[in-house]
């Protein structure tokens, strides 16, 4: 759903028409869910903050004045799974040590599918991969979205995709 | 029995260190074959332009240049500038048409309508179509004399195994090859050799190298909106046209090339991995002949070569493995929804 699309989705709604948000909710659903889910590694709090989002997209629509809201719903997105991440920290460890540590436990000689191996990206890799890849976005929306400079940005990416890729090659060996 | 075991674990773990570091070379040579060059293409990034990174899976055919050609003079006629020095051009070479406009300083009506051919052309025909400002086809230049100072420039990165990606234009209009070097980052005895490695090929090809320092060239609806080439070296040969003057968006196709140097880290674990797996492979053998065998089927099941692992392929893999939230949570965001998230 592009940006012009979103803003007629947003009109209806302030118009009291609802229907088309089932449609926002079927098209942008699950990259939302993949991108909290990605950044919290938790099931239920991925939904949480997905149901949440969709909360405050309703209730409070984004304002005219917004120009990349396919930007925006992931920024909040993001912002949202990082306050759940905050509050999870005192009990669960997320800096991906945990994750990876406990992936160690399993099999490591079998299966290591794509998932698994986004999950043992650092946090910051892990976000970018899944804004990119999942969420549709562009690296400018990207490094504006997680504050980090354009080419540090795309870095970063190319950083992912190589661990990624030494991750697959070791699953394989 | 045991002790034979004994001595045999013992010999493993004297001896085997020994011819692991002196089979460095070989394992070294294992990752020396990811050193080739791999063209990279990030065409499917729609807003980000490495350089100008053409779309390597979409070569037109000369059939589809011709096409374009057509199309375009079609096009040239139906907006009124079928006598506007405008100049089209097959380059089959680099598979695209280029597109010649002499600008007329007396004239910014028919500057402004050319320009907003050239653009809508551009729009249509993404990187198939390279625009020219006030440019003559510098002919004389042999496409295989830059063909081959390309190859030279990827053979010597290659032998230099530095861990970097260039990019590379051959521009047969400009009689040059224009190479792209990553020189931001965060280890600068990187960008040193990168670059001294730059200067020194642009020096023995007589000035048939323009060198960039490449950054990030942002593209929205066909607009540059933030472009951080930069010439860092001083350029002795042509000049290049690497920016479209009339519109401000790079059209050049580039290649990319990716080099990786093999560290030493994999190096490490790999000899510890043979050794672990030849211990175990002894004692194994030793304990239980049958059992050894069975290991070394399951061990071999697992490998497998053929899995493509490039960049592309791994993006295409995570797009693809998108999370889906449960069944019922989708019923009950849908009964949310329909019930205007009232409780």
């Amino acid at each position: 759903m592009d940006n012009s699309t979103l803003a007629n989705v947003f009109a209806d709604l302030r118009n009291g028409n609802r229907d088309s948000f089932v449609a926002l909710y079927e098209d942008m659903g699950t990259p939302i869910y993949t991108v909290a889910y990605r950044i919290l590694q938790d099931q239920q709090t991925a939904e949480d903050v997905t149901q949440e989002v969709f909360i405050k997209l309703f209730s409070d629509p984004p304002s005219q004045k917004v120009s990349n809201l396919r930007a925006w719903i992931f920024q909040m997105t993001r912002n949202l799974s990082i306050d759940k991440c905050r509050k999870k920290r005192t009990t669960v460890d997320i800096d991906g040590t945990d994750i990876a540590s406990n992936w160690h436990e399993e099999d490591l000689s079998a299966h290591m599918d794509i998932e698994k191996a986004v999950s043992l990206l650092p946090d910051d890799e892990r976000e970018i991969i899944s804004l990119h890849l999942s969420a549709g976005l562009g690296f400018q929306e990207i490094s504006g979205i997680i504050g980090k400079s354009l080419p540090s940005t795309y870095r970063s990416y190319k950083r992912a995709l190589k661990t990624l890729r030494q991750y697959l090659k070791g699953d394989q060996k | 029995m045991k002790k034979l075991i004994a001595v045999l674990m013992a010999l493993c773990i004297l001896i085997i260190p020994a011819a692991a570091v002196s089979a460095d070379g070989e394992l070294y040579e294992i990752f020396e074959s990811d050193t080739a060059p791999v063209m990279t293409n990030i065409a499917s990034d729609h807003d980000i332009l490495i350089g100008n990174s053409s779309s390597v899976a979409e070569v037109p055919t000369p059939e589809k240049l011709l096409e374009i050609e057509k199309d375009i003079l079609i096009r040239q006629e139906k907006s009124d500038l079928s006598d506007a020095p405008i100049k089209v051009e097959i380059d089959e070479a680099n598979a695209c048409v280029h597109i010649f406009v002499e600008m007329d300083d007396t004239n910014p009506t028919l500057n402004e309508a050319m320009t907003a051919f050239v653009k809508e052309v551009q729009y249509i025909y993404g990187e198939q179509v390279q625009a020219h400002k006030n440019s003559v086809v510098a002919s004389s230049e042999t496409l295989e004399s830059l063909q081959a100072i390309e190859k030279d420039i990827c053979d010597r990165f290659e032998k230099a195994k530095l861990d970097t990606t260039i990019g590379t234009i051959v521009d047969g209009v400009n009689g040059c090859v224009h190479l792209y070097v990553d020189m931001e980052t965060e280890d600068e005895a990187l960008n040193d050799a990168v670059g001294a490695l730059a200067k020194e090929l642009q020096l023995d090809h007589e000035g048939k190298i323009e060198v960039h320092q490449y950054g990030f060239a942002v593209v929205q609806d066909g607009n540059v909106i933030e472009d951080l080439y930069k010439t860092f070296l001083p350029t002795t040969g042509k000049a290049a046209v690497i920016q479209n003057d009339i519109l401000g968006v790079e059209t050049t196709g580039m290649t990319l090339y990716s080099y990786s140097k093999p560290s030493n880290m994999p190096t490490v674990l790999i000899s510890l991995s043979v050794l672990m797996v030849i211990a175990l492979g002894c004692f194994l053998f030793f304990k239980n002949r049958q059992t050894s065998q069975a290991s070394v089927t399951n061990t071999g099941h697992v490998v497998s070569a053929s899995t493509d692992l490039s960049d592309k392929a791994i993006e295409d893999s995570v797009r693809k493995s998108e999370i889906k939230p449960s069944a019922a949570f989708d019923k009950k965001m849908r009964d949310m929804i329909d019930n205007g998230f009232e409780k």
